[in-house]
């Protein structure tokens, strides 16, 4: 198989710049966009970027790259998919999870539609779904291409879509949910999880308290039971003889008729009859008044900071219900906050989740996927995550991987000890031997940087890395490399920077 | 020269912002014995129904977990023939045949010689007071039973077994330590649990193919020292030193336990498999948690449930005969929570959905064997139509303080104890 370079420089020419003192640039109010601040932005909604990459937004501002980010359909997707989708996935009659799971994972990292990608991830996570429960790898491909598409797109509209996806319907027991006793699952995590969450919210995220000063609820034990009844009905149809991807599953719905009366949400309902019953539901909690600060905190929890400040919220807020019609929603609310004042105050202040360490470790300097007679490209992506114990599509609980606002503690002596091998992984495989398929480019890296002087090598890494790092630091590395350093004290200076505190921060 | 752990983990995040008082209030009572707890979180709800059928109300447990006409070999109610060796009475010491008053799911046939021993309790109808179970929300019961309190609308930052173990003495590994990644329920103001990836073999930095390792680990360790960019980096920084500290002495006791006979049919096992090296190599810490799952069964439970109570109870009986053969049984006690229990009926698709009550068990040589608690009845449930729960969770977390020598009023309130110690 031919060896596939990641596609990682933009088309931007010549690298140069002064290192920059990070931590200050960043986070100074300052009419001119530095460095630093377009590496946060780069860190927080793409899976990072390579030195040249920065230079080209830098260049041409923040405002162009969300706006060509925003029109993700015009930017070029070919040569992102390794394997040939969705039919690879059911190739021979024999379902492969794998080629799925790390079909997702290749195009984040290979694909320019880096918003979209990262939006992705967030929605996955947002809208947890195991493989094993789901149990097949077609119907898992169709979610993430829902997911994917409608990642900038409009809530409500991702929120319907979501709810009528088989995989959706599988995970969460909607597929066998029938009255008169029905399966609650889907109906409390639909609000939980999906859109209001539990508590009534105010428009700035905090707690609306009730006459005995205790948080109100969104919903009833009794609203979830009729909510779960309003949505009965839906079977997924599933043949596994038929090796066609597209065919091989589909949704029946046989509209409930021994489900009385159904009240939720203090008011009788008429659901409809014709199927669309899940559209109707969802489009009532898109529409609910807590959605809004409740998706907008997590929004910002996971792109910002954990602990987004209530004015921060209400800004967003406002945005979120401006459009909430707009077909571009959501890709209008990261703009929103993007260009808020107190983006940049949250420079390198959030842990980094596994996906963007190592996702980032392969953008930020050219990455290879590369095909041994024993191994497929990019299928070590998978191991690389379960080590550090992220592997999206197989969800430790129903918050999937972390519980937003709790990203903290993920990082623990175990996670760290762990991170030292999946580094080790990424920066060895090109030796004799090895085994692995995905790992840092050498010679493409060599070429980029155009120098054999280790002071020049130190300089770029830091760049890539950390943002410049410290002159300490500096000093430090280029004592480490020496003059004219050899590939392996070149990646042994990588696998250092990764496992850095500061590589570890967003 | 790395900075030790107390010294470092002491100062991270949030969790410093805890009152001091907490502290002072037990760090003598928490030292005062020796007991380590050992704590298994049944991650995602477990029935408690279908864990321990309450023989007494067999006909209308058969009724309740009978979803409409349900075909053949798929019905969620155990028969009696299937229960009759797992019966038992409160009395551990009434043979099953001879039992009427309860009976483990029948793949608890280890937990049913466990319960045999006279040294494991169990707790019935035990769960979260009503206020929490309004939402029934698997994150807010969970924070519930890793901090001890009642968090509605707002999370604790301290787990109930971190304060209490705030300024205990603990081994040179601390005093609180995680084998399967979850922490909350051990953090506290000071404690910060080490948190090992079994096995722990392996416990221990891959330098990757630098062609100069020594130079490399000067390097590594000059990171953990070098002033970060921020004050997340920083507290990063804390944890590496704290896991280059533990390394020697992690692969120390690896060497010296080596366990290799030990059974590991599943994951629980090399949880508690390490457990066990860690305990029988006196290592100093004085409470462990391990979690296995997922009980979150809304559908085809009969598919899952008793596979992992078989996991469960199978695990138990592993470690304690690993403990048993070491020496070190005296002082280990073993405890069961989980987020809440789930309906009393089952809905069409053989599964349960979230409910109240459950069962917790307690487990180790100074527990006294027997049922605690009052079964909930299967005709009379909470306003929400769930299982009462007559036993409130604190209760039991109570005991379990008093019993690590510590004072429980600070942490989880006032409660008479249940006496299962």
């Amino acid at each position: 198989m031919a060896r596939q370079l990641l596609r990682l420089i933009l088309a931007a020419g010549v690298w140069c710049f002064t290192a920059p003192t990070a931590v200050e640039a960043a986070t100074q109010p300052t009419t001119a966009l530095t460095r630093a601040q377009v590496q946060h932005l780069l860190r927080r909604f793409s899976f990072s970027a390579s030195p040249q990459t920065v230079t080209s937004v830098l260049s041409g501002g923040v405002a162009a790259w969300l706006t060509t980010q925003d029109n993700w359909q015009n930017i070029d997707d070919s040569g992102t998919e390794l394997e040939t989708l969705p039919t690879a996935l059911v190739n021979g009659g024999y379902p492969d999870w794998n080629i799925f799971e790390r079909a997702v994972y290749q195009h984040m990292i290979l694909t320019q539609r880096q918003l979209q990608a990262k939006m992705e991830l967030h929605w996955l996570d947002h809208f947890s779904v195991g493989l094993e429960t789901v149990n097949d790898p077609a119907v898992m491909y169709h979610y993430d291409q829902t997911i994917r598409a409608n990642a900038l797109g409009n809530f409500a509209t991702l929120l319907a879509a979501v709810a009528n996806e088989p995989a959706m319907m599988i995970w969460l027991s909607n597929n066998y949910n029938w009255c008169p006793v029905p399966n609650e699952n889907f109906a409390r995590e639909a609000m939980q999880l999906f859109s209001t969450g539990l508590y009534v919210l105010n428009s700035d995220g905090s707690l609306k308290l009730g006459a005995n000063n205790l948080p109100l609820l969104n919903y009833s034990e009794a609203d979830v039971k009729a909510l779960a009844k309003a949505m009965a009905g839906y079977y997924v149809s599933f043949n596994s003889s038929d090796n066609n991807p597209q065919t091989r599953f589909s949704v029946v719905y046989n509209h409930q008729t021994n489900c009385g009366p159904i009240k939720y949400f203090g008011k009788t309902q008429t659901i409809p009859a014709d199927g669309t019953a899940l559209t109707y539901v969802m489009n009532q909690l898109a529409d609910r008044p807590s959605t809004a600060p409740f998706e907008v905190r997590e929004l910002l929890q996971r792109f910002v900071t954990e602990n987004p400040p209530a004015q921060y919220i209400s800004d967003i807020v406002a945005v979120w219900e401006k459009e909430k019609k707009a077909p571009d929603q959501i890709a209008q609310v990261i703009s929103a906050i993007v260009n808020h004042p107190l983006f940049n105050t949250y420079y390198r202040s959030m842990s980094k989740q596994p996906a963007e360490l190592i996702f980032g470790a392969l953008r930020q300097v050219p990455g290879v996927m590369q095909a041994t007679a024993n191994v497929t490209p990019g299928n070590s992506l998978l191991g690389e995550l379960n080590g550090l114990g992220q592997q999206l599509f197989y969800p430790a609980t129903v918050f999937s991987f972390y519980r937003p606002g709790y990203l903290s503690q993920l990082t623990n002596t175990g996670s760290i000890l762990d991170r030292t091998s999946v580094f080790a992984n990424i920066t060895n495989a090109q030796q004799s031997g090895a085994y692995t398929d995905t790992y840092i480019d050498i010679p493409a890296l060599r070429t980029l940087i155009g120098s054999t002087k280790g002071s020049d090598i130190a300089t770029y890494l830091l760049d890539a890395f950390l943002d410049g790092g410290s002159p300490t630091l500096q000093t430090k590395l280029q004592e480490y490399l020496g003059k004219t350093p050899d590939d392996n004290q070149v990646l042994g200076a990588i696998w250092l920077l990764l496992n850095s505190p500061d590589y570890a921060v967003n | 020269m790395l900075i030790k752990r107390r010294n470092v983990l002491g100062s991270l995040g949030g969790m410093a912002m805890l009152p001091l008082l907490f502290e002072t209030l037990h760090a003598e009572d928490a030292s005062a014995n020796d007991t380590i707890l050992v704590c298994i979180y049944m991650q995602g709800g477990n029935d408690g129904l279908n864990t321990v059928v309450p023989l007494a109300q067999y006909g209308q447990y058969y009724k309740l977990r009978t979803p409409g006409t349900p075909p053949p070999g798929q019905n969620m109610a155990y028969s009696l023939d299937d229960l009759s060796l797992l019966a038992f009475n409160s009395d551990y010491t009434v043979p099953p045949l001879s039992a009427t008053e309860y009976a483990f799911a029948p793949s608890m046939l280890a937990m049913r010689d466990l319960y045999t021993t006279g040294k494991l309790a169990v707790v019935t109808g035990v769960g979260l007071p009503l206020a929490e179970i309004n939402g029934l929300s698997h994150s807010n019961a969970t924070m519930d039973w890793m901090t001890g309190q009642i968090n509605i609308g707002l999370v604790q930052p301290a787990g109930w077994v971190g304060q209490l173990l705030d300024g205990a003495k603990g081994g040179s590994l601390g005093t609180a330590a995680s084998l399967s990644g979850n922490t909350p329920l051990l953090i506290g103001t000071k404690t910060q649990p080490l948190v090992i990836n079994p096995p722990m073999d392996y416990f221990g930095i891959n330098y990757g193919v630098s062609d100069d390792t020594t130079k490399t680990e000067d390097f590594y360790k000059y990171l953990t020292t070098n002033p970060a960019l921020s004050a997340t980096g920083t507290a990063d920084q804390a944890i590496m030193q704290t896991a280059l500290g533990d390394i020697s002495i992690v692969k120390g006791y690896a060497k010296k336990e080596k366990a290799s006979t030990y059974p590991l049919p599943s994951w629980l096992d090399y949880q508690l498999r390490d457990i066990g090296r860690l305990i029988a190599s006196d290592s100093g810490v004085r409470s462990y948690f391990a979690a296995i799952g997922s009980f979150d069964t809304h559908g085809q439970q009969e598919l899952y449930q008793p596979t992992l109570l078989s996991q469960l109870s199978q695990a138990l009986v592993n470690f304690y005969e690993y403990l048993s053969a070491q020496g070190v049984t005296k002082n280990v006690v073993v405890m069961t929570l989980s987020d809440f229990g789930r309906r009393p009926y089952a809905n069409l698709d053989f599964g349960t959905d979230h409910g109240a009550a459950s069962v917790s068990f307690v487990f180790g040589d100074m527990v006294k064997g027997g049922v605690y608690g009052t079964y909930p009845s299967l005709t009379k449930f909470d306003p929400n139509g769930n299982l009462k729960v007559n036993v409130d969770f604190r209760n039991v977390l109570s005991d379990l303080i008093t019993a690590m020598g510590g004072n429980p009023v600070p942490i989880v309130g006032s409660w008479p104890s249940l006496g299962f110690i």
